[in-house]
């Protein structure tokens, strides 16, 4: 059991509830997609697993069993009964510890996970709050939330102290970050005016959340008429909906909309736009769907060496359970062989 | 009839259906919906299927537009050759609904302006609205909104110029020639003529909503003083 001392914003959130765009739903899920990745892997969870996701906010609990957990994204400090402990790194809490997470200098989020998850109302597939719908988890100060696994604090077996060395695996927090996107299927809507996205910065606009953010700056204008029809919309859509500001769709976006798509964050940029505070500026930046494709593989590579390099380390100290945390099977389809390979260590019985 | 297929980013991309009618249209692309849904392809996430195209969602880490737009072009030929062959082989049986509404009043606030805008009166607005079986078109934003045609309305139906910031559940809109029942509050800049007492979504079903696209629903005019007589009922209960 974790019992919640300060809750700040604090949600149980997962990668997202895939089902839902099909059936008419938001995906919604953890916005910073590579940092809960990264949290969840830390901890020899399966990357699915329900997390907790901080927003510009203290947090602090006070551990009710052992438990090793790990925090990512934008952090400040960490500390176990006022001894601060590494970000970015799996960390045993002892039985009484109080964990205390403060907000980072910069950025907006922060993701916490613990070895073996919690277990959490599910809805479609996926414990991600649909604020649309009225679902999800927040946490409230004096809540208890179960933890699935006890972990015995994590030995080094010759040193007697823990031991890991994982490498840098932060994705850095800019202080006016570059947002890479790709040209969107509606871009001739906006003729020779859509270039002005990479012409000058944009300001986020506090009236920006999971939904959308919103960006002040030297607008694109769309050049066609006529009504546009309801189309599937892709999270990471720009769109131009006012001659105020554009709009940055992200996970809790409406499946739908009547809106020209000018152009689509890449899934990093999106990680990173999860990042940006109100006030703060960021720059556009164009790129091909090919180097956006061959990023994502790379991450995926980058995330699956991490994965196994971790998971030996945490074996080797002990931990015995790995891929924990998922509380449903995935729709079922055919495996390929690029996903989800696994060290030696989360076979054994 | 041909399809387009246009990247939306690395993780998506989006199926246009030219060369077609909007009826031959809207056909094709929940056609495809359902043999997708019911033929799942690796790493692809799902379909949202709308009037005149699907937005195909996907994991980058297992698919590339390159490879599935190879897939996709033989698929869609397929289906779509499948479709003239057995133009009247639906995957499914559609349902048909009727949805029980309190028009005007407070309960739809623009009732009054929707008339006189098109120079009638509230009651032949209702009638118009009420006369129809629609054909729910898609599952909107936001939560599965059922998104169907307008009323045969003699002209369209301007959007209110400030959206309001929070529309009840279960809320009877028309805005342009369309029509929508919103099954979750939600801010809106459509024109709200009805409320239903029934609730649209049963957050105990496996779907949370009881349509999908193809199912047909009938709106049903009742007296204020009939609501209270149906609340707690569900509209996966009204079905014929």
């Amino acid at each position: 059991m974790m019992l919640i001392l300060t809750a700040g914003l604090t949600v149980v959130t997962d990668l997202g509830r895939f089902q839902g765009p099909p059936l008419g739903f938001s995906v919604n899920g953890a916005l910073d997609q590579y940092s809960a990745r990264v949290a969840n892997i830390l901890v020899g969870n399966h990357d699915g697993a329900p997390l907790l996701e901080i927003t510009a906010s203290r947090f602090s609990f006070a551990a009710e069993n052992d438990l090793l957990i790990a925090v990512t994204g934008s952090v400040g400090t960490i500390r176990i009964d006022g001894y601060t402990v590494a970000d970015h790194a799996p960390v045993s809490v002892e039985t009484g510890q109080i964990v205390t997470i403060s907000p980072g200098a910069v950025g907006l989020r922060s993701y916490l996970a613990v070895h073996g998850s919690f277990t959490v109302p599910m809805l479609l597939g996926s414990c991600a709050p649909d604020s649309m719908i009225g679902f999800g988890l927040r946490l409230e100060k004096g809540q208890r939330l179960a933890c699935n696994l006890s972990q015995a604090p994590l030995r080094n077996p010759s040193l007697d102290l823990p031991l890991l060395r994982l490498g840098p695996i932060a994705a850095p927090i800019e202080e006016e970050p570059h947002i890479e996107v790709t040209d969107g299927p509606d871009i001739a809507e906006f003729g020779q005016t859509a270039s002005r996205l990479f012409e000058s910065p944009y300001l986020v606009s506090p009236r920006s959340n999971h939904v959308g953010l919103r960006l002040a700056g030297h607008l694109p204008e769309r050049v066609s008429k006529g009504e546009v029809l309801s189309r599937g919309v892709p999270v990471g859509a720009i769109e131009v909906p006012s001659t105020q500001e554009l709009l940055v769709l992200h996970r809790g976006r409406g499946v739908t909309a009547g809106y020209p798509v000018l152009a689509v964050l890449t899934l990093p940029a999106l990680d990173a736009m999860a990042q940006a505070r109100p006030g703060q500026r960021v720059r556009f930046r164009p790129t091909t769907l090919e180097q956006a494709s061959l990023r994502q593989l790379d991450q995926h590579l980058h995330l699956t060496r991490l994965r196994e390099r971790c998971w030996e380390a945490l074996a080797a100290h002990g931990v015995g359970e790995f891929d924990v945390g998922h509380p449903v099977q995935p729709p079922q389809e055919p495996e390929l062989p690029t996903s989800q390979p696994q060290p030696a260590e989360s076979r054994l019985p | 009839m041909r399809t387009r297929l246009a990247p939306c980013g690395e993780a998506a991309f989006r199926v246009l259906i030219e060369d077609a009618g909007p009826q031959d249209q809207w056909e094709a692309v929940h056609r495809i919906a359902e043999w997708i849904g019911a033929r799942p392809v690796p790493g692809v996430y799902g379909v949202v299927p709308t009037y005149d195209s699907l937005l195909v969602e996907f994991d980058p880490s297992r698919q590339t537009f390159q490879m599935l737009s190879a897939v996709f072009d033989v698929v869609l030929d397929d289906i779509l050759h499948d479709a003239l062959n057995h133009p009247n082989a639906p995957e499914r049986t559609a349902r048909r609904f009727t949805l029980p509404v309190v028009y005007g009043g407070e309960h739809g606030p623009d009732l009054g302006w929707v008339a006189d805008y098109l120079d009638i009166t509230e009651a032949e607005v209702i009638a118009l609205h009420t006369a129809e079986e629609y054909v729910v078109r898609c599952l909107g934003g936001p939560a599965a909104s059922c998104m169907i045609d307008g009323p045969a309305f003699p002209k369209p139906i301007p959007r209110l110029p400030d959206p309001r910031l929070r529309v009840p559940p279960n809320a009877i809109s028309v805005a342009g020639s369309q029509g929508v029942v919103g099954p979750v509050a939600a801010p809106s800049g459509w024109r709200l003529i009805g409320l239903s007492p029934v609730d649209v979504m049963d957050r105990e079903s496996a779907t949370l909503v009881p349509y999908r696209p193809g199912d047909t629903i009938r709106f049903r005019s009742i007296a204020p003083g009939e609501w209270d007589g149906l609340v707690g009922v569900k509209l996966s209960e009204l079905v014929a």
